[in-house]
């Protein structure tokens, strides 16, 4: 019997996972997972049309991709498309900062074998080949993990399972949609210098309820720019927030909500590295749930003003460390490690500052990606040596200073 | 003239939510073996206060003529304090520029201590000085009574520490020392152990205000320490329970145990981490990996907002408990297997009122309430659909992370009392019989 609640055994199955979707044979979402700070929901949707496109994966593959500009988001981030039975992929991506380079679509795995050519050039050939052997092995074995569920497998790749599935998740979609004001709300900002427009509708015409976003009238895509899964992926998200269907995200609800986002745009166009995924996904999402709130203000409407607010991406690599940290308008989470000697650290009030002297011999690679916003530069930045900055790549040296100073 | 008294042990597994006593005769440790229960029972703990509970036991053993002469306590009750922000009086003396820093590393933990009672040392850290920064925060919190020193001997010398320790001792406080205050492991522990302090003497005077002869001693780690000895810290007592079933499953020679409790579901594996994922932030401590099952036994069975079925993301609070303990009114996931615990010895002592007909009917009445009130009949789940999908869900998250169908039994060992509701094969549970073994072994 399929119930509502099988969402469980669904979150079961994705727990070795942060990011992660089942999808069937026709690229069709049965669930998603998206629990890493971000998210790439639609990312991996594009990368599984891709890669079955020209890879076809079979029972047993493991295909993985990282390029920005094919479906990838940044060359860090790498993709896992792995085929579990015909009509059953489950889509994962994991972080390794050591990857600098781009990976196209490569099959990893074969009938449930590592492709001994690939496995030698991609991951033996490296300086740092433990690191790689120790990240990719334990992907693998996410695999290798699940496959154990023959019966479950077997089970949800029936079509007639997903059939009732998806009417189960579009009626879960329609109650929840049903409970919050239809309307439309459009918001245009400027951010470096650049036009971003969002108008965002929730309708109902003839008995098919839609939520609609467009970006339409947002400028070109200069050097500023991300691909338009990359923005989706974040929208999709902060959609299914609100509306509170996370748990059931899933085609039928996909194929709900209409986003318009103009070719060659901010929001639509990949540049090589991705560098500004993480800022356009934040900042799009920011003015996403204004829009959100804004349609749904109870009584007289009062226009609020939009206020973006600062984030912070900082990941740092070193020899054998890989930290990843973020600060955000609710949370810090900031973990300091034996990377640093630490001059100053406290919390007063709701400031948090740290002042930090990179302490090691071997350099560190320090990636910082983020909101800028202007309301807040007062009382959130970020200092390399004493100079703020929010944006870029950076190497660590001995006694090199990090500090930062974030309002809560 | 009155009889001899009998000298007795008192094992207690003092739990988040009950605790199970039991009192067996002995002379000598040797004859444990095969020993003379005394007294036996289980106490559902937000009906019976740990004072209330041992105050009953020490009824029941003065009529039996008992005398215990030592208290072995394994211990979970510290996990109710996982939730709260602690150390509401302790002071933190820091270096100027460090306050509160163990905070910063994740702002979204449970913080550890007074924000406001922080007494920043830079050049000053005369008596004069900290008598009047004394008197400041004695404004704030007229009761704090402890002090968490983080000063470094790198940057003070330990001279003037001494003396700060020593204005401090004096002015009663309770001194808490973190001998690296760089390294915030280590000031999270400090901190820690001083918030932990209140429970830890709360349940060591409990135990001596109804046995004042008895020795107490703690299950930490791998055997049973004097409760007033410094083998181990007061942080330590959050690991009491499951360092014993660590040490269970180490004896038993299997790679996992999985625990069916009436307060958590858990696996533990063979393997050992360094680093704990403590609710307020990482502290260093060895224990062996744990694996949480989504489900808890007291996850609520809930009507959302599009009337369906849900449970709840956490767990309901233990005040007032199930329905089965008679006076919870939400529907949580043990009072769905009432009707299978009903005769088991152990919830009998523990829910005595669950052999109440009216009570059952009213359990009853709560899951119809739940079966009709969802959205339609046709996705209508019953009472028993929900036994099965709760079986069926437990069962697919332990294949996941024991790696193995729950049948397979070589590899698992089973405990908790409510093991036998997921596997059948398992042997009847009960952590006072465990105890009296360890002792036995000790």
């Amino acid at each position: 019997m399929s119930t509502h609640l099988d969402s469980h055994k669904f979150l079961a199955l994705l727990s070795p996972f942060k990011n992660a979707s089942i999808m069937n044979n026709k690229g069709e979402l049965i669930y998603s997972k998206d629990a890493d700070s971000f998210k790439t929901t639609t990312s991996r949707i594009v990368l599984f049309q891709i890669a079955k496109k020209y890879l076809s994966p079979k029972p047993g593959d493991i295909i993985i991709s990282n390029d920005p500009e094919n479906g990838g988001t940044q060359l860090n981030r790498i993709f896992f498309i792995c085929c579990l039975h015909p009509n059953l992929f489950v889509v994962w991506d994991a972080e390794l900062n050591d990857v600098q380079f781009k990976i196209p679509l490569t099959p990893l795995v074969e009938s449930n074998q590592k492709n001994a050519m690939i496995w030698n050039a991609l991951i033996e050939s490296q300086p740092s080949a433990d690191k790689f052997r120790i990240f990719f092995e334990k992907q693998i074995s996410k695999m290798n993990q699940m496959q154990v569920f023959k019966k479950f497998i077997a089970a949800i790749s029936a079509e007639n399972y997903q059939k009732t599935w998806f009417k189960l998740t579009k009626s879960i979609f329609e109650d929840h949609f049903s409970l919050k004001s239809y309307g439309q709300h459009q918001l245009m900002i400027e951010y470096r210098n650049q036009h971003i427009k969002i108008n965002a509708s929730a309708d109902e015409k003839q008995n098919i309820k839609s939520f609609k976003l467009d970006f339409s009238g947002t400028a070109l895509a200069g050097q500023f720019s991300c691909a338009s899964h990359v923005v989706e992926s974040g929208l999709m998200i902060e959609i299914s927030k609100y509306y509170h269907f996370e748990k059931c995200l899933s085609q039928p609800i996909l194929d709900h909500l209409k986003l318009l986002l103009p070719p060659k745009s901010i929001v639509s166009k990949s540049i090589p590295n991705g560098e500004y995924n993480f800022e356009l996904q934040k900042l799009t999402r920011q003015m996403m749930r204004h829009c959100l709130n804004q349609m749904n203000i109870q009584g007289k409407k009062i226009e609020k003003k939009f206020n973006a607010y600062s984030t912070a991406y900082i990941s740092l690599n070193s020899e054998h460390i890989q930290f990843s940290n973020f600060l955000s308008n609710s949370r810090i989470d900031f973990l300091v490690g034996d990377l640093f000697e630490k001059i100053s650290l406290n919390h007063t009030e709701k400031d948090y500052k740290a002042v930090l002297k990179y302490r090691l011999d071997k350099t560190a690679q320090l990636n910082l990606y983020g909101v800028k916003a202007k309301t807040d530069s007062e009382t959130r930045w970020i200092k390399i040596n004493g100079e703020i900055t929010h944006h870029g790549q950076f190497v660590l040296k001995k006694n090199d200073e990090l500090s930062f100073s974030w309002k809560l | 003239m009155t009889n001899a008294s009998t000298q007795a042990l008192l094992a207690i597994y003092l739990g988040e939510t009950y605790a199970e006593i039991e009192v067996r005769s002995v002379s000598k440790k040797k004859s444990l073996k095969k020993p003379e229960i005394l007294f036996k029972k289980n106490y559902f703990l937000p009906q019976s206060s740990l004072k209330t509970t041992l105050g009953n036991v020490q009824k029941n053993l003065v009529e039996l003529n008992v005398q215990i002469t030592d208290i072995y306590v394994v211990c979970r009750y510290l996990e109710r304090l996982k939730t709260f922000r602690l150390g509401g009086s302790v002071v933190q003396v820091v270096h100027q520029g460090f306050e509160n820093s163990y905070v910063v590393e994740n702002t979204s933990r449970v913080s550890l201590a007074a924000a406001a009672l922080v007494i920043s040392i830079n050049q000053d850290s005369s008596n004069d000085f900290l008598t009047s920064e004394l008197a400041r925060l004695k404004k704030i919190n007229p009761d704090s009574n402890k002090v968490a020193l983080e000063l470094d001997s790198n940057i003070i010398p330990e001279t003037e520490i001494e003396r700060i320790k020593k204005f401090f001792t004096d002015q009663e406080y309770k001194i808490f020392q973190c001998d690296q205050p760089q390294n915030l492991l280590q000031v999270r522990k400090t901190l820690l152990n001083a918030g932990s302090e209140g429970t830890k003497e709360e349940i060591i005077s409990e135990l001596k205000d109804n046995f004042a002869e008895a020795q107490i001693h703690f299950w930490v780690k791998n055997e049973f320490h004097s409760a007033d000895s410094a083998s181990f810290e007061n942080f330590d007592l959050y690991f009491s329970s499951q360092d014993f079933l660590a040490h269970l499953l180490k004896q038993s020679n299997k790679k996992i145990l999985s625990h069916f409790d009436r307060e958590c579901w858990r696996i533990l594996g063979s393997g050992v981490k360094n680093i704990w994922e403590s609710p307020w932030g990482l502290i260093e401590r060895t224990y062996h990996t744990t694996t949480s099952i989504a489900l808890h036994p007291l996850t609520e069975i809930l009507i959302d907002e599009t009337s369906r079925l849900q449970f709840s993301k956490t767990p309901a609070s233990s005040e007032p408990g199930p329905m089965i303990a008679g006076r919870g009114v939400k529907s949580l996931l043990i009072d769905l297997f009432w009707n299978h615990i009903q005769e088991n010895p152990d919830f009998k002592t523990l829910f005595p009122q669950l052999g109440n007909a009216l009570l059952q009917t009213k359990i009853e009445s709560q899951f119809k309430v739940l079966e009709k009130g969802q959205r339609s009949v046709s996705a209508e789940l019953t009472k028993n659909d929900l036994i099965v999908f709760v079986r069926d869900l437990i069962d697919f998250e332990l294949e996941l992370k024991l790696g193995h169908p729950v049948s397979d039994s070589e590899k698992t060992i089973w405990t908790g009392h409510l093991a036998k509701l997921v596997n059948s094969k398992s042997e009847s549970f009960s952590w006072t019989e465990n105890i009296f073994d360890q002792i036995g072994k000790n």
